[in-house]
C-alpha cells in the first residue's frame, strides 16, 4: 500500500491527492479532479509556507482548512504535498490524527 | 511713365541690351530691376500685378541661342516644361512661359536671398555645417529632377539660391536635358561651367545624373574650401585637371575640416562615375549623415554647456496613443473579479511585459537601439510572438523622456491601406504624397540635430513576402543618412528581406532580434502578470495547473498572441462553472482561433468528460510532461 493509498483508506477521507508546492499533479485516489485539487492546494501550501516563514514559525508541516463545503488536510513532505479531502460532515480532529499516523508510518 | 524701350528688333540685341527693359510689362508682370544675368538671358525682379507677388522674369537673350541654331521659343518652352515636370520645393518653380511681341520670357518663383556664388564672394568659404546643409538641399532638388527625367547640366554655385531660413533652391534649368522626348537644349553641346564639369563630359559623353552629382560635388568643394577643385591658367589646364589630376585634399586646404565632409566630397568627385554616389538621393542621405556627425561633434565640444532644452510639446508629433483598455465581459468581471479585459492591446506602460517574460528581449532591444552605429533593428518572430507589443512598449519607453522624436506607424496597411511611409510622414507633419516625401521626412527629422537621433517604429508585415518599396526606401534612407534609427517588426529573416545585400560598411548597423517563444513557466508568469494588471486587488486567486500551462505553451507555440486567445477562452470555460482554476482540460478544450467574447460556443461544454484526460489528450500531456522533466500523467483509481 502506498502512502497515498494509506491516506485515502482512512475513514472520513473522501479523496487523496499527491502534488507539490508548484501545484503539479502527481497522483490522486477517489477523485477525478486531482489536477484541480493539486493546483489549488499547491497555491495554498506555498502561500502558507511564506506566512509561516514570515511569522518565524519555521517550515510549514501541516495545514487544516475547514469550510462549509469542504475540509482539507495538507501535509507537506520534503518533495511533495499530500491533500486529504474530508467530507464536511466529518469531524476533522480524528481524521487529522489518523492521517498523521498513516504518514508517520512512511517516514 | 516707365522707361519702356522702343520696340527694337530683339534679334539684334545681345544680353546686355536686355538691361533696358525696366518698366516694361510682359503679361501680368511689370519688370522692376535686374537681379541676374545668365548665359541664356537676363533675369528681372518683376511684380505680378494680378497676384500681387514678386516674380522673377527671365527674358531670353536671343543672340545666345540663335548662335546655336536653336529656335528660342522652343528652347524657353522646353526649359519651362522640364521644370514644370519636377515639381519640387527645392527647385525654383516656373509659373509660365510666353512670348510677347519679340520678347520670350519665363516667369519664375522669386527667391528672396542670394546665390551661393555671392556668399562665396562675400565670405570666402562657408562653414562645413552651412555648406553641407546647402549640399543636402541641392541634392534633394537634383534627385527630384533626375526622378523626373531631367539632367540639369549646369550645377554650380551661381545656380544655388539661398533664401530666408537657409532654404536652398536649385535654379536655371536653361541647359537642362530632358528624357522622354522633351525637346530642349542641345545634347551634343558641352554644357556646364568648366570648374564643375565632370571628366566624362570633357571626353564628350552625354550628361547624365552622375555628371550632375560630380558638378554638385565640385560646388560643395568650392563652398567648403573657397575654391573650385581644379583651377588653372586656361581652359585646357582645367580640363586636364578634371580628367587626370588627383583631387586636392580638402583637409589640407581647410585644416580642421571634418573627415565626414572630406569623404563626402571625395566620393562625389570620383573620376569614374561608377565610384560616385549612385544617386543624388544617396548623396543627400550621406550629406545628412555628415550633418548628423557634425552636430554630434559640435555637441561633444560643447559638452559643458547646459542640457538641451526639451522639444516643445507643441512642436512634436503626438506620442503613440496608448491603447484604451477594454471593459471586462460580465462573466469574467462577476466570476473572477476582472476590472478590465485581459490580454491583447493594452497600455504598454502598464502591461505585463513591464517585468514580464519578454523583458529580456525588451532590454536587448534598447541596448541595440542605443548603440551609436545602429541604424536598423528588425524585431522578428511569428505573428503573435509579442513583437508588436514590444514595439508599442518601446514607443512608450522612448517617448517617455520627451526629448527624443519617436514616430510610430502600422506598416502593413492593416487599417486604411496607407503605407508605412505615408503614416510616418503624416506623423511627422510632412506631405505624405509625391516622389520626394522621403526627402521631406529627412528634412523634418534633420531638424532634430543636437537631440537624440529620432526613432521610427514600424509594425511591419505579418508574413514573409515582398517588402513594400517605400519601406525598403525608408530603410535605405535611414542607413545612408543616419538621420534616424528604424525598428521594424516582421517575420524571422526580415532584415535580409529589407537589405538583401548588406553594404560592407553598413553590416554592423543592421541587427535582427528574434523574439523567442515563451516556455511554460513564462506562460504562467505572463498570465499571472495579466491577471494582476486587470483584476481587482482583492479578487480571489485564479489557480493555474502546471499541466494547463504545459498544454497552453504547447498549443500556442509560446506566442503571446496565441496564448491570449487560448487563455481568454480557458477563462470563458472556467467562468461557466465559476471555479477559478484553469486545468489541462481548459487548455485542451479552449478554441485557439478567435476569442469567445460573450459566450462559450455550444460545442465547447463547460465540464470535462468524466474520464479525463482522454487517450488522445493524455498522449499529448505525457509528451509535454516528459519535455518538462515530469513523470507521466498519474494513474489513479477513480471513485
Amino acid at each position: 500500500m502506498t502512502e497515498l493509498e494509506s491516506v485515502a483508506s482512512i475513514e472520513g477521507v473522501s479523496a487523496a491527492v499527491l502534488g507539490d508546492l508548484e501545484g503539479t499533479f502527481l497522483g490522486a485516489l477517489r477523485t477525478n479532479d486531482g489536477e484541480t485539487i493539486a493546483a489549488e492546494m499547491g497555491f495554498v501550501g506555498s502561500s502558507f509556507l511564506q506566512i509561516g516563514e514570515l511569522l518565524g514559525l519555521g517550515p510549514l508541516a501541516t495545514l487544516a482548512i475547514s469550510c462549509r463545503a469542504k475540509a482539507c488536510l495538507l501535509v507537506v513532505r520534503p518533495q511533495s504535498l499530500i491533500t486529504a479531502v474530508i467530507a464536511p460532515s466529518q469531524s476533522l480532529g480524528p481524521v487529522e490524527r489518523a492521517v498523521h499516523n498513516a504518514i508517520q508510518e512512511w517516514t | 511713365m516707365p522707361n519702356v524701350p522702343a520696340p527694337n528688333d530683339p534679334k539684334s540685341q545681345g544680353p546686355m541690351d536686355l538691361s533696358r527693359l525696366v518698366g516694361l510689362k510682359l503679361g501680368n508682370y511689370r519688370l522692376e530691376r535686374i537681379i541676374g544675368r545668365g548665359r541664356m538671358g537676363v533675369v528681372y525682379l518683376a511684380q505680378d500685378e494680378a497676384l500681387l507677388r514678386p516674380t522673377a522674369i527671365k527674358v531670353l537673350a536671343w543672340a545666345s541661342t540663335e548662335t546655336r541654331g536653336q529656335d528660342p521659343v522652343q528652347w524657353f518652352l522646353g526649359e519651362a516644361r522640364l521644370v514644370a515636370r519636377i515639381n519640387d520645393p527645392r527647385v525654383v518653380q516656373i509659373y509660365g512661359a510666353a512670348k510677347q511681341g519679340e520678347y520670350c520670357y519665363i516667369a519664375m518663383e522669386y527667391v528672396a536671398g542670394t546665390s551661393t556664388e555671392a556668399l562665396l564672394a562675400r565670405d570666402g568659404r562657408l562653414a562645413p555645417e552651412t555648406a553641407t546643409d546647402i549640399l543636402v538641399q541641392a541634392a534633394s532638388a537634383l534627385h527630384a529632377a533626375h526622378v523626373a527625367g531631367v539632367v540639369h547640366r549646369d550645377v554650380k554655385p551661381g545656380n544655388l539660391l539661398v533664401g530666408p531660413g537657409g532654404i536652398t533652391k536649385l535654379g536655371d534649368f536653361g541647359m537642362a536635358l530632358g528624357s522622354a522626348g522633351v525637346p530642349v537644349g542641345n545634347a551634343s553641346v558641352r554644357a556646364g561651367t568648366p570648374f564643375y564639369t565632370a571628366p566624362e563630359i570633357w571626353r564628350g559623353a552625354v550628361a547624365n545624373g552622375a555628371s550632375d552629382i560630380y558638378a554638385l560635388g565640385a560646388t560643395y568643394f568650392h563652398l567648403l574650401t573657397g575654391r573650385p577643385p581644379f583651377v588653372g591658367p586656361d581652359l585646357a589646364a582645367v580640363e586636364r585637371a578634371h580628367l587626370s589630376e588627383p583631387l586636392p585634399d580638402p583637409r589640407l586646404l581647410v585644416p580642421g575640416l571634418p573627415a565626414s565632409c572630406a569623404a563626402l566630397v571625395t566620393r562625389a568627385l570620383a573620376k569614374n562615375p561608377a565610384e560616385r554616389q549612385p544617386t543624388a538621393q544617396i548623396l543627400m542621405w550621406e550629406g545628412r549623415r555628415a550633418l548628423q556627425e557634425l552636430a554630434a561633434a559640435s555637441h561633444a565640444v560643447h559638452a559643458a554647456t547646459p542640457a538641451l532644452t526639451p522639444v516643445p510639446a507643441a512642436a512634436r508629433p503626438p506620442p503613440p496613443r496608448p491603447v484604451v483598455p477594454r471593459p471586462a465581459p460580465a462573466a469574467l468581471a462577476e466570476r473572477f473579479g476582472f476590472t478590465q479585459a485581459p490580454f491583447g492591446p493594452f497600455d504598454p506602460l502598464l502591461a505585463p511585459f513591464q517585468a514580464g517574460p519578454l523583458d529580456v528581449v525588451r532590454r536587448q532591444l534598447r541596448t541595440l537601439l542605443e548603440g551609436p552605429a545602429s541604424a536598423l533593428v528588425a524585431l522578428t518572430g511569428p505573428p503573435g510572438s509579442g513583437r508588436s507589443t514590444l514595439l508599442r512598449q518601446l514607443a512608450a519607453d522612448l517617448g517617455a523622456s520627451g526629448n527624443r522624436l519617436v514616430l510610430s506607424a502600422d506598416g502593413a496597411g492593416r487599417d486604411d491601406g496607407r503605407t508605412a511611409l505615408q503614416r510616418i510622414c503624416r506623423a511627422a507633419g510632412v506631405p505624405d504624397e509625391g516622389a520626394t516625401r522621403i526627402d521631406g521626412l529627412l528634412h523634418r527629422l534633420g531638424e532634430e540635430r543636437g537631440r537624440p537621433v529620432p526613432v521610427l517604429l514600424i509594425d511591419g508585415p505579418d508574413e514573409p513576402g515582398a517588402v513594400p518599396a517605400d519601406l525598403a526606401s525608408l530603410v535605405s534612407a535611414g542607413l545612408w543618412s543616419g538621420t534616424f534609427k528604424l525598428v521594424v517588426t516582421g517575420p524571422v529573416g526580415l532584415s535580409g528581406q529589407l537589405i538583401p545585400e548588406r553594404p560592407p560598411n553598413q553590416a554592423d548597423r543592421i541587427s535582427e532580434l528574434v523574439v523567442p517563444p515563451l516556455d511554460a513557466d513564462q506562460v504562467t508568469q505572463y498570465l499571472r502578470s495579466w491577471f494582476k494588471a486587470t483584476r481587482a486587488p482583492d479578487a480571489a486567486a485564479i489557480h493555474l495547473s502546471a499541466d494547463a500551462m504545459l498544454l497552453l505553451a504547447h498549443r500556442s507555440g509560446g506566442r503571446p498572441g496565441k496564448v491570449d486567445t487560448l487563455a481568454w477562452n480557458m477563462l470563458a470555460l472556467a467562468a461557466g462553472v465559476g471555479r477559478p482554476t484553469l486545468t489541462s482540460w481548459h487548455a485542451w478544450a479552449a478554441g485557439a482561433e478567435v476569442p469567445w467574447l460573450d459566450a462559450v460556443p455550444p460545442e465547447a461544454t463547460s465540464l470535462p468528460p468524466l474520464e479525463w484526460p482522454t487517450p488522445e489528450a493524455r498522449r499529448l500531456l505525457d509528451q509535454c510532461r516528459k519535455t518538462a522533466g515530469l513523470p507521466p500523467w498519474p494513474d489513479g483509481k477513480r471513485p
